[in-house]
């Protein structure tokens, strides 16, 4: 059976900005929202909207990515006819590359639109937090005829140079688009979810493919197609949307999720991997007797003795009695021992922080600058062992895998990056 | 190689449970929720897979919808595979024979066939009943190198309690040299658990001559005692925790042990699992616990919203726990919501039961017994049935018991008295 539309999500890429996070993993394979991580929302949107056949293009690190998707069954992605590909780099006759970018990566696996030959193709990123049906996006699209839909949401004119924009006409059509413009015409910021008419998308891509200088869809094959009169549309979502392109978004992000103006999570329904092996078979939380948590999310298989308050809790967490976590994002599986506190930090899966140690403690100094993304959240890499008694300020980057013999001083300033 | 291989599962679910009363009347004991993720035969499929055994016949009966849509094809307890599998054998007409299955002998012996395909050197016979943490392997390995034709798994329990089990005298070395099923003076306080190690021929001549010659259908009261004397039967003891979760205080309090991990049960270290796909548990979000909320000793499924102060308590996925409402020591299945300043106390609520603004439920004199089920509830438990209705400030003694679905709103006043059985 020909399938109308098929999915391509872009899942490849790393950002410096997340710091220690993305160390071994693509950005769409980064722990959100205690259990999910951020391919969930778009792999469920896929499936509640219908889309069965979807591949993902992955090229950093893709381990822990391939393990989590899986063959695809969590997002009922299995069938005679449904299917998820993970679509990798690989060496062709002629073209033996890594993929030069968003548009060189579909086009490099356009034998996957050729095996399903869809009318439509609907691209979007795995980066993104929101729920979205795309149905009515993929019915504008057809109503109006348009080569290619553009999601699009307002947001504050400040933020505006931090998107690609657009600027659309009273029927709908995009009349200027414009990639992280200083001071763009528009306010109306591409959520990077493209529904293309699968001819025009091929079309475009060879056109690309031979003359193209970043290969990217948002900086040469977008703003082209509408420079040349293309029938380019946008579709307003005004629904929820995050993206995490650095640690302090991605902090925020995740803290939206335990805000009094919280989405309705529930109402989502999005799936992850829960038979992968970090999930596994967690057992419902324990709160333990003596335990007090507020304002947090916890998920199943947390263990919760001490202090839990405006927190993110993953599976499997340990937190010890007398231990207190505020204002903290903790990854799988790490265990925060007896009296220790942490306070605005990040701990990726699987770290230990030993007895009494402190983090993102505030010692009144302000945290070193390195530059304009440097936040003051203190960031812990995977697997890394804090020693007991140990305190470490804001603002501080410890890398994966630390043990305790790295640590050499009682005391880390803030702002300090702690390396192997 | 692991004896597992060559050992065949067959796993007795067919119970009603009658003394769970509402709590089982639309599924078969083994499917029924237990500690917040799971459900009772969860236990005992985790136990299969951790000995690695690998061919298991289901046996159900009683209301089996539940049940089998929660097994499905086995893939949680990794029971899928080119060897691997789970069959689900209900009852079935024979050439001559139509029949329900008798007892828990017939069961296994109107199944000889699907025994007979994978002729099996050891059959080890199960009931999905029991809440407990047991090596199928070790006592496997016991049961051969004993050379036994029967094995039985036993432990010691109360004197007072010896009349619910079949009991064992042993000599030396474990050798049984008596069995008694369900008498008021034992002779012994070993019990068996149900759990049997049994050599495939001796299972096969047995059942023959005793359910094929219609002498009787039970293992406990029929096969076992026949094979006295003229067989090698093996006491297999088991210390542990181990529960029948039979009645409605058992099962409450072996709910409620889930809390302690000194009690015994602990499911972090047993390593449970279950289908993750149950209740749509794969769709639902982590725990929100919200500003002015108090969660204590608790055990709590995903997909959780409390904003009231939980204690003691297991809540089950889906349950929301309005501002202001208190629960202690109960026990809420999935998708119940619990109004602002509510109080549970002592409580069951089977899913999607709704209480009111302003309820109180499960309080009251636990001496004034359930009316037409005293010795179900007599204890000072309450149990609200799966989607019962209490209406904005009703008051609900202990003892009490709400039917599925009943509507409370026709209840004269505003307090159901101690002991009451509303059942529309």
């Amino acid at each position: 059976m020909k399938k109308q539309i098929v999915g391509m999500v872009l899942a490849g890429g790393r950002v410096d900005e997340l710091s220690v996070l993305t160390a071994k993993r693509p950005k769409s394979a980064v722990p959100v929202w205690g259990m999910y991580r951020f391919i969930d929302f778009v792999l469920s949107n896929m499936m509640h909207s219908g889309i069965d056949a979807v591949g993902v293009l992955s090229q950093y690190r893709p381990y822990s990515l391939n393990a989590h998707l899986a063959n695809g069954a969590p997002w009922d992605f299995v069938g005679r006819t449904r299917e998820l590909r993970i679509l990798s780099p690989f060496r062709g006759a002629e073209d033996t590359d890594w993929y030069r970018g968003t548009a060189d990566a579909v086009y490099q696996n356009l034998i996957f639109l050729d095996h399903h030959s869809p009318e439509l193709v609907i691209i979007a990123s795995g980066d993104h937090v929101y729920s979205m049906d795309y149905r009515p996006l993929i019915r504008q699209h057809l109503d109006c005829k348009a080569e290619l839909t553009i999601a699009l949401k307002q947001v504050p004119r400040e933020r505006a140079p931090l998107f690609g924009t657009a600027v659309v006409d009273r029927s709908g059509r995009v009349v200027t688009y414009e990639e992280k413009a200083a001071k763009p015409a528009g306010d109306l910021a591409s959520l990077t979810v493209y529904v293309f008419n699968a001819d025009v998308l091929v079309d475009r891509l060879h056109e690309n493919a031979a003359e193209g200088r970043t290969y990217q869809i948002y900086s040469e094959i977008i703003p082209r197609m509408v420079a040349e009169g293309a029938r380019v549309h946008g579709y307003i979502f005004d629904g929820y949307w995050r993206y995490a392109r650095t640690l302090d978004t991605y902090y925020a992000a995740n803290m939206d999720i335990i805000s009094p103006s919280a989405p309705e999570l529930a109402t989502w329904q999005v799936r992850t991997n829960l038979t992968s092996g970090t999930l596994g078979d967690p057992a419902p939380a324990l709160f333990l007797a003596g335990s007090d948590t507020r304002d947090s999310l916890v998920c199943p298989g947390a263990s919760i003795a001490g202090t839990v308050e405006a927190s993110i809790i993953s599976p499997g967490v340990i937190i010890e009695a007398g231990a207190v976590v505020r204002n903290s994002i903790v990854m799988h599986h790490s265990r925060i021992c007896s009296g220790a506190t942490l306070d605005r930090a990040v701990l990726d899966k699987g770290v230990v922080v030993g007895s009494g140690a402190r983090l993102g403690a505030d010692d009144g100094s302000a945290p070193r600058r390195r530059s304009k993304a440097t936040s003051d959240l203190t960031v812990v890499g995977k697997g890394t062992h804090i020693p007991e008694g140990i305190v470490i300020g804001r603002g501080c980057i410890l890398h994966p895998d630390l043990a305790e013999r790295h640590f050499t001083a009682a005391k880390i300033a803030a702002g300090t990056t702690v390396g192997p | 190689m692991r004896p597992a291989r060559d050992t065949l599962v067959m796993l007795l679910a067919g119970g009603s449970g009658t003394r769970l009363n509402i709590l089982s009347s639309r599924r078969a004991k083994p499917a029924v929720p237990f500690g917040g993720s799971y459900r009772i035969i969860d236990f005992t499929l985790s136990n299969i897979m951790h000995a690695g055994l690998e061919r298991v016949g289901l046996l159900t009966q009683y209301k089996p919808f539940s049940l089998m849509d929660h097994v499905k094809g086995g893939e949680p307890w990794d029971l899928i595979g080119r060897e691997r599998g789970i069959k689900v054998l209900p009852p079935h007409t024979g050439e001559k024979e139509s029949d329900w299955y008798k007892g828990t002998a017939d069961a296994v012996w109107q199944n000889l066939w699907f025994m007979e395909d994978y002729k099996p050197d050891k059959v080890l016979i199960l009931s999905g009943d029991h809440i407990y943490r047991m090596d199928y392997e070790a006592m496997i390995a016991t049961h051969e190198r004993r050379g036994a034709d029967l094995t039985i798994a036993s432990m010691e329990v109360p004197w007072e309690d010896t009349y619910r089990f079949g009991v064992m005298s042993c000599g030396d070395e474990g050798w049984i040299t008596g069995f008694q099923e369900k008498e008021r003076n034992a002779s012994s306080n070993l019990a068996s658990m149900g759990i049997y190690v049994f050599r495939y021929a001796t299972l096969v001549e047995e059942l023959r001559a005793v359910v094929g010659g219609r002498q009787g259908y039970d293992f406990g009261h029929d096969v076992i005692p026949r094979m006295l004397r003229k067989r090698k039967l093996l006491s297999y003891p088991f210390r542990g925790y181990w529960r029948d979760v039979g009645t409605i205080k058992s099962y409450v309090d072996a709910n409620l042990d889930c809390l302690d991990p000194t009690s015994g049960l602990d499911l972090r270290s047993w390593h449970v699992c279950t289908n993750p796909d149950q209740a749509g548990r794969g769709d639902r979000p982590p725990v929100r616990v919200g500003s002015h909320a108090v969660v204590t000793n608790s055990l709590v499924a995903e997909g959780c919203v409390i904003d009231g102060h939980v204690e003691n308590c297991v809540l089950f996925p889906g349950v929301k726990i309005g501002a202001g409402a208190h629960l202690v020591g109960s026990l809420v299945m999935h998708d119940c919501v619990v109004g602002h300043d509510c109080r549970l106390v002592n409580t069951v609520a089977d899913k999607e039961v709704v209480v009111g603004d302003g309820a109180q439920v499960g309080e009251g004199d636990p001496t004034v017994a359930n009316k037409p089920f005293p010795t179900h509830l007599d204890t000072g438990i309450t149990v609200l049935g799966k989607q019962a209705a209490v209406p904005r400030g009703l008051v609900i003694g202990t003892n009490c018991l709400v039917y599925p679905g009943a509507n409370l709103r026709s209840v004269a006043g505003t307090r159901v008295p101690d002991g009451s059985t509303i059942t529309r």
